[in-house]
């Protein structure tokens, strides 16, 4: 039953107005950015994140978290008119979603897209809330090693697992580890890479950072890049919208098992909604009787893996609010926000803040339940969305993380950190670098460092102590395949492409 | 202003390569200068020298995959625009205030493509501060003026 007055008491802090409407703003944005390709929920959670320090720590982790799992919602829209992800979890979308416009089925498409989001996202928030405590007290037992090894098996995984080069990925990896180090140690008081500036002495900090990497770089990067194409003009009513009986009965069991394959693929360190989505399209294929039909506008290649995304995201929140350890960068941003907040996630959040955990949960909820209502009736109004000209969506965004990272410090130096980092990732983005994994190493890398050296001063310099645990002997085992994985298989690649040539 | 599209070679991968590496070896030597310490007292040097490390031997594994993947086309002339406009931004902010910081951001912005005129910008600009008034600093009493120190 405690379950139960959990949620109630959740409930509570979730169904006072003032949450209700920052769960909206936050949702509405979040669709808003989803629908647009190019802007991520990550550039739009560091530019709201200085906005929640006018706010109760609860309500701000309500804002950011629904501009996250917001966007998963808004993502497909664009997958399905434009074939261009607007995330790149709704990349598994384009592949039956756009061949369903084409044939004129965009309005179907997006109906039943929007139902198994919702399913998904409720399979998600259960999932959570059953192995929340179990779990906490599970990592209660977990000492420095067991951090350690945990933490680096978050970074090596969602370095490697990512699309692209793993190599690349776990270079930025060690190089966000290294902006971490910028700034005063702890133990030893000692300056670290402050190059001189006084501003940097407490770090580099991470709205200016993020906002750099993720707002400004993907601005440019937009600008860069050839122009897309303008959506097609129609008009959406939700009764030519409902999808037959049997695209309908179709869609049912591949939600089902996207929601489960979501949830538990989320909740692993390192993965994310994009693979969650890809290995429920990819079961969905193995299982249908008709594998022939994927790709050319099955209603089944779309349910599953928006189910599977949106049970991915809220899952994601399981590692990162339960144990302290998050699975992605957003899950890093979100971890910092709430350091930044003073909260400090892991395995006590439950029992110390329990308002906080179970308000923030139950404002799940308040917020799938919102974005049904705010994504099926207004689809037009989100289709229009994308007819914004982006010669003026640009400067607008601009203009606003211009106001969002001064206005952290009332401090200058942090627009130039901003400029640095948006030119670094831009540059990064050029070679094909992926940038989320810096935000990641950045944001766990004071941890990992403390833990290492924890570690090693209880044992006395005993590097045996990091294989001392079950826990940590499977987290470090992991760490190893992770990196040896991809290493056999791109060997196995050159060698195929080498006998085929 | 319209730019060309620059395509990004094997030996653009290379040289970029190559500044991952000395980021590296930048990294280790200062390592080493903070004093990595002894085992069982790990000092502050010890991680970022173990950092700078593997981070050399990755940009060599980089540089190894250099020339694998499709060329990137891409304008650079966005940059040359963009980041100026933010500088100079931030330039304003403190001396000259919102309106007038936000009028040259939002001009300069334009001048990135023909779509965007000078006079839309200003009334684009015009509009951003004054949102940004009401939002920022009437609203979350933001610690910037409208005019700055000038009135």
């Amino acid at each position: 039953m405690s379950v139960v007055n959990d949620l109630a008491l959740g409930f509570q802090v979730a169904l006072t107005w003032q949450a209700i409407l920052i769960c909206f703003g936050g949702v509405l944005l979040g669709t808003f950015v989803g629908v647009l390709p190019g802007i991520g929920a990550l550039a739009a959670i560091s530019l709201c994140l200085p906005l929640t320090y006018y706010m109760l720590p609860v309500h701000g982790l309500i804002l950011l978290a629904g501009i996250f799992y917001g966007a998963q919602y808004g993502s497909s829209t664009s997958s399905i008119l434009l074939n261009i992800p607007g995330t790149p979890s709704a990349a598994a979308t384009c592949l039956d979603g756009n061949p369903m416009a084409r044939q004129g089925r965009a309005g179907q498409a997006m109906f039943i897209v929007t139902l198994s989001s919702y399913f998904g996202g409720m399979v998600g928030i259960i999932l959570l809330v059953a192995f929340a405590v179990p779990l906490a007290r599970f990592a209660l037992t977990f000492g420095a090693p067991e951090y350690f090894a945990f933490m680096l098996l978050g970074l090596v995984a969602a370095s490697t697992a990512a699309p692209g080069s793993a190599v690349k990925g776990l270079a930025m990896m060690v190089l966000g580890l290294v902006f971490g180090v910028v700034g005063t140690d702890v133990t030893s008081g000692t300056y670290r890479f402050t190059l001189g500036f006084i501003e940097l002495t407490d770090g580099i900090n991470l709205v200016a950072m993020s906002m750099g990497l993720f707002g400004i770089a993907e601005v440019l990067s937009n600008l860069a890049a050839p122009p897309a194409a303008p959506p097609p003009k129609k008009s959406y009513r939700l009764r030519d919208m409902l999808p037959s009986r049997s695209e309908a009965r179709r869609s049912v069991r591949p939600a089902i098992r996207g929601s489960l394959i979501g949830s538990w693929i989320g909740a692993l360190p390192g993965t994310g909604p994009a693979i969650a989505a890809f290995v429920a399209y990819a079961t969905e294929k193995r299982v249908s009787k008709t594998p022939e039909i994927f790709g050319t506008g099955a209603p089944e290649g779309i349910a599953a893996p928006e189910a599977a995304n949106n049970a991915a995201v809220q899952a994601a929140f399981i590692p990162t609010l339960c144990i302290g350890i998050p699975g992605d960068a957003v899950m890093a941003f979100m971890l910092g926000a709430m350091i930044i907040h003073g909260i400090v996630p892991g395995p006590n959040l439950i029992s110390q803040q329990p308002e906080l955990f179970w308000g923030l949960v139950a404002s799940f909820w308040v917020g799938n339940l919102l974005l049904l209502l705010l994504t099926l009736p207004m689809i037009g109004l989100w289709v229009r969305v994308l007819a914004i000209p982006r010669h003026i969506l640009y400067p607008v965004i601009i203009f606003l993380i211009c106001v969002g990272v001064f206005s952290v410090n009332s401090n200058v130096f942090d627009v130039y950190v901003a400029v640095a980092f948006g030119l670094f990732g831009f540059i990064l983005t050029l070679f094909r670098f992926p940038v989320a994994p810096i935000l990641l190493g950045y944001i766990l890398g004071p941890l990992v460092e403390e833990n290492f050296r924890r570690t090693l001063f209880i044992s006395d310099g005993d590097f045996m102590a990091f294989v001392s645990s079950p826990v940590s002997i499977i987290c470090l085992a992991l760490v190893v395949l992770a990196l040896v994985g991809p290493l056999v298989l791109a060997i196995k690649r050159r060698r195929l492409t080498t006998v085929s040539s | 202003m319209d730019g060309k599209y620059v395509t990004i070679g094997k030996k653009a991968e290379l040289v970029f390569g190559l500044f991952i590496f000395a980021l590296g070896l930048i990294c280790a030597i200062y390592g080493w200068k903070y004093g990595p310490g002894q085992l069982n007292d790990i000092g502050p040097g010890a991680f970022p020298l173990g950092l700078g490390v593997a981070l050399m031997i990755l940009s060599v594994l980089c540089m190894a995959e250099a020339g694998h993947e499709w060329p990137l086309s891409r304008k650079l002339s966005p940059l040359a625009i963009y980041l100026p406009a933010i500088v100079i931004w931030a330039l304003l902010i403190e001396s000259a205030g919102l309106l007038l910081a936000t009028l040259a951001l939002i001009v300069v912005c334009s001048f990135v493509d023909d779509k965007l005129s000078v006079f839309k910008a200003i009334i684009l600009g015009l509009v951003l501060a004054a949102v940004g008034y009401v939002v920022f600093i009437l609203g979350f009493g933001l610690p910037f003026t409208l005019t700055g120190r000038m009135l």
